[in-house]
C-alpha cells in the first residue's frame, strides 16, 4: 500500500510539478515562495490523498489545491515583509531570457494585477477554455471573459509604456489561442 | 491585440523548477507529511488504549475515572457517538480546550465542566459536562436532561447529547459533549467571555419543552469559558438572499449567517423557513446539505404554505426539489432517517436566536455527524445557487 501510495505522489509529480511551480509564481511572483507553494501543495496531496474521476479531475485539483495555497502565503503578514529586494534580483537573475523581448514579455505578464494573471495564464498555459478556467476559480464565465479582456488591454497599455510595443507585437498576435 | 498561447508559454518557459529542487521539496513534504500522521497516531492511539483498557469487560464505550486527559476525554466521546472525526479539527480541538473542573450543585447533582474549547473568532463552542450523583443513586440521563439543561446564555445554538451519555460502571457519573454554534451579541465580535449556565426546568411535563410552551426555569449557576485556540473557516457570500448583507461564516462543525434588522419586520420571521438550504460540495464531489431541507426531515417546519405551495419552490434546483417531495411522503421521523450515503445529508440541528444590539439575528446550523474539511470545500450553494466562496 505505501509503495502503491509512494508511486502515485511520484506520478503526479512528474505530470505537475510545472503546471503547480509555474502556476504558483505566476500567483505570487517570487520564487521561494512559489517553492513554498509547491512543497505545499504536494503535503496537501500526501495528506488527503484525494480521489479523483479522471485526470481533468486529477489537473483541476492540483490547480485548485495551488491557486488556495498561494492565497493563504499571500495572506500571511511575515510572507509579505520578509520579500528582500536581493531576492527579486535573484529571481530576475534566475528567469532571465536571452530574448529581451520574451523577458520584457514575461515581466508584463507578472507585472499584470492578480485577478487577471491567474485567468490568463490558465488560459493561454493550460490551454483551459473560459468555462474550465470559471469553473476551476469558481468564478462566473461572463467574469472569466471579463478578467481575460481587460488582462490583454493592460498587458498590451504596459508593452506600450515600454516603448518597445511596435517591435514586440509580433509576440502579441496570433491566429492560435485568441478569446 | 491577441496574445498567443505558444508567444505565452515561450515566456514562461525559462520560470521552471528544478528536478532537485523539486524532489527536494517533495521529499520535505513527505517528512512533514509522516511527522503529522505520527503525531496524531500516536496522541489517537493513547486515548483509545485508555478507553479500552478502562473498557474491558463492559458492554459499550465505558466512562473513565476523573484524571483521564483531554484527548481521552474527547476520543471517547466522538466515538460513543459515531462522529466521524477529521484528524485536523479533532487535534485542534483535543489540543486547544481548556480544563475548567467548575462545578454547580443541585440537590443530589453535581454538574462539572471538565474541558471546552471556544472558538472566539468563529463563535463556537465544544466541551465535555460531567454529572455526578451526589448520594450514589444511578443517573438516569434521559430523566436529567429534562430537569437540567446546559445553554450558553449570550445567544447560541447547541447540540448537547443527551442520548449517548457514557456512564461509570455504577452509573452514578455520566459523561455528555455539547456543541454550540454562538449565534450572536455582536455580529463583528464574540465576547471575551461566554457564561456556560446549568438551568433548572421546573414542572413535570416534559413536552411543554418540545412543544415550545411556556415553563419555569431557574437558573443554578455558570461558569466562564474565555476563548482558546480557534478552528479554520470559509466564507459564503449570502447577500443575494433577503435581509442578507453579512456572508455565512462556515467551521468544519456548522454554520451561521446572519440577517440584518429588516428581517424583523417580517411577519414570517422566526420561521425555520428563514434558514436557507446550504448544499456544501467538497473536492472530491461528496455533498453535504443542511438547512431548510433538513428541517424538513425533522418535521419541524412545514413543507407547504397556507395555499399548499412548496415553499421557496421556486429556488430549488430539480433534484432538491424531487428531494423535498419525498421527504414531505416519509410517515414517521423514524423512517425519515434517510441514509446518508444516498443524499449525504449532513444531519444539522439549527436554531435562530441572536436579539443583539444592532438587531441582527442570527441561524446557525451544525453538522452533528461530520467534521468537514473547510480547505476541501470547492463550492458552496445557497438556494439551489452558487456563491461566491472566500
Amino acid at each position: 500500500m505505501k509503495n502503491t501510495e509512494e508511486s502515485r505522489v511520484l506520478e503526479c509529480y512528474q505530470a505537475y510539478k510545472d503546471t503547480v511551480f509555474k502556476l504558483a509564481y505566476s500567483y505570487c511572483k517570487d520564487k521561494s515562495q512559489a517553492e513554498d507553494a509547491f512543497q505545499e501543495v504536494f503535503y496537501n496531496f500526501m495528506r488527503r490523498s484525494p480521489q479523483f474521476k479522471d485526470r481533468e479531475h486529477e489537473k483541476a485539483w492540483f490547480i485548485r489545491t495551488t491557486i488556495n495555497v498561494c492565497k493563504d502565503i499571500l495572506k500571511s503578514k511575515w510572507r509579505r515583509s520578509v520579500v528582500q529586494l536581493e531576492e527579486w534580483d535573484s529571481d530576475r537573475a534566475f528567469w532571465q531570457d536571452p530574448d529581451d523581448m520574451i523577458e520584457e514579455l514575461r515581466e508584463a505578464i507578472l507585472s499584470l494585477p492578480e485577478k487577471y494573471r491567474v485567468p490568463i495564464h490558465l488560459y493561454y498555459y493550460e490551454e483551459y477554455s473560459v468555462r474550465e478556467i470559471a469553473h476551476i476559480l469558481h468564478h462566473s464565465e461572463t467574469a472569466v471573459q471579463t478578467q481575460l479582456q481587460r488582462g490583454r488591454e493592460k498587458l498590451k497599455q504596459t508593452m506600450e509604456r515600454s516603448g518597445s510595443y511596435e517591435a514586440e507585437s509580433r509576440y502579441l498576435q496570433g491566429s492560435h489561442g485568441e478569446c | 491585440m491577441k496574445l498567443n498561447h505558444d508567444i505565452y508559454k515561450e515566456a514562461m518557459e525559462n520560470v521552471r523548477i528544478s528536478d532537485e529542487t523539486g524532489r527536494e521539496l517533495l521529499k520535505l513534504a513527505a517528512q512533514k507529511n509522516a511527522l503529522q500522521k505520527k503525531r496524531f497516531r500516536t496522541q489517537m492511539a493513547a486515548a483509545i488504549a485508555a478507553i479500552l483498557a478502562i473498557s474491558l469487560g463492559v458492554n459499550g464505550i465505558c466512562y473513565a475515572q476523573t484524571g483521564k486527559n483531554v484527548w481521552e476525554m474527547f476520543t471517547s466521546l466522538y466515538e460513543n457517538m459515531g462522529v466521524t472525526s477529521d484528524s485536523e479539527t479533532f487535534s485542534a480541538i483535543a489540543e486547544g480546550a481548556k480544563k475548567s473542573g467548575e462545578s454547580i450543585t443541585c440537590n443530589n447533582l453535581k454538574f462539572t465542566l471538565e474541558y471546552y474549547f471556544y472558538d472566539r473568532k468563529n463563535g463556537e463552542v465544544y466541551c465535555a459536562l460531567r454529572t455526578d450523583s451526589l448520594d450514589g443513586t444511578p443517573l438516569d440521563m434521559e430523566q436529567v436532561n429534562q430537569r437540567y439543561r446546559a445553554n450558553i446564555r449570550e445567544g447560541a445554538s447547541g447540540t448537547g447529547n443527551g442520548d449517548a451519555p457514557i456512564y461509570n460502571e455504577a452509573q452514578t457519573s455520566a459523561m455528555v459533549y455539547y456543541h454550540y454554534m454562538v449565534n450572536a451579541e455582536d455580529i463583528n465580535g464574540y465576547p471575551q467571555k461566554l457564561h456556560f449556565y446549568i438551568v433548572h426546568v421546573m414542572g413535570d411535563d416534559s413536552q411543554e419543552w418540545v412543544t415550545g410552551a411556556t415553563y419555569k426555569t431557574e437558573d443554578l449557576g455558570n461558569i466562564v469559558m474565555t476563548p482558546t485556540g480557534q478552528l479554520k473557516a470559509r466564507y459564503a457570500d449570502c447577500s443575494s438572499l433577503e435581509y442578507c448583507d453579512a456572508k455565512a461564516r462556515i467551521t468544519s462543525g456548522g454554520l451561521v449567517l446572519y440577517f440584518n434588522e429588516e428581517i424583523w419586520d417580517d411577519e414570517a420571521f422566526g420561521t425555520d423557513a428563514f434558514f436557507p438550504f446550504f448544499e456544501i460540495i467538497m473536492e472530491d464531489g461528496v455533498t453535504y446539505r443542511v438547512g431548510s431541507l433538513t428541517a424538513c426531515k425533522f418535521q419541524k417546519t412545514p413543507l407547504y404554505d397556507a395555499e399548499g405551495n412548496l415553499l421557496n419552490r421556486e429556488d430549488f434546483t430539480p433534484e432538491v426539489a424531487k428531494l423535498v417531495e419525498e421527504f414531505q411522503q416519509l410517515p414517521s421521523r423514524a423512517e425519515q432517517e434517510l441514509p446518508e450515503n444516498v443524499y449525504n445529508i449532513a444531519a444539522g440541528y439549527y436554531g435562530s436566536g441572536g436579539n443583539a444590539p444592532e438587531r441582527y439575528c442570527a441561524y446557525s446550523a451544525i453538522f452533528c455527524k461530520y467534521f468537514i474539511d473547510v480547505d476541501d470545500i470547492a463550492e458552496v450553494h445557497v438556494n439551489g445557487v452558487k456563491v461566491p466562496l472566500e
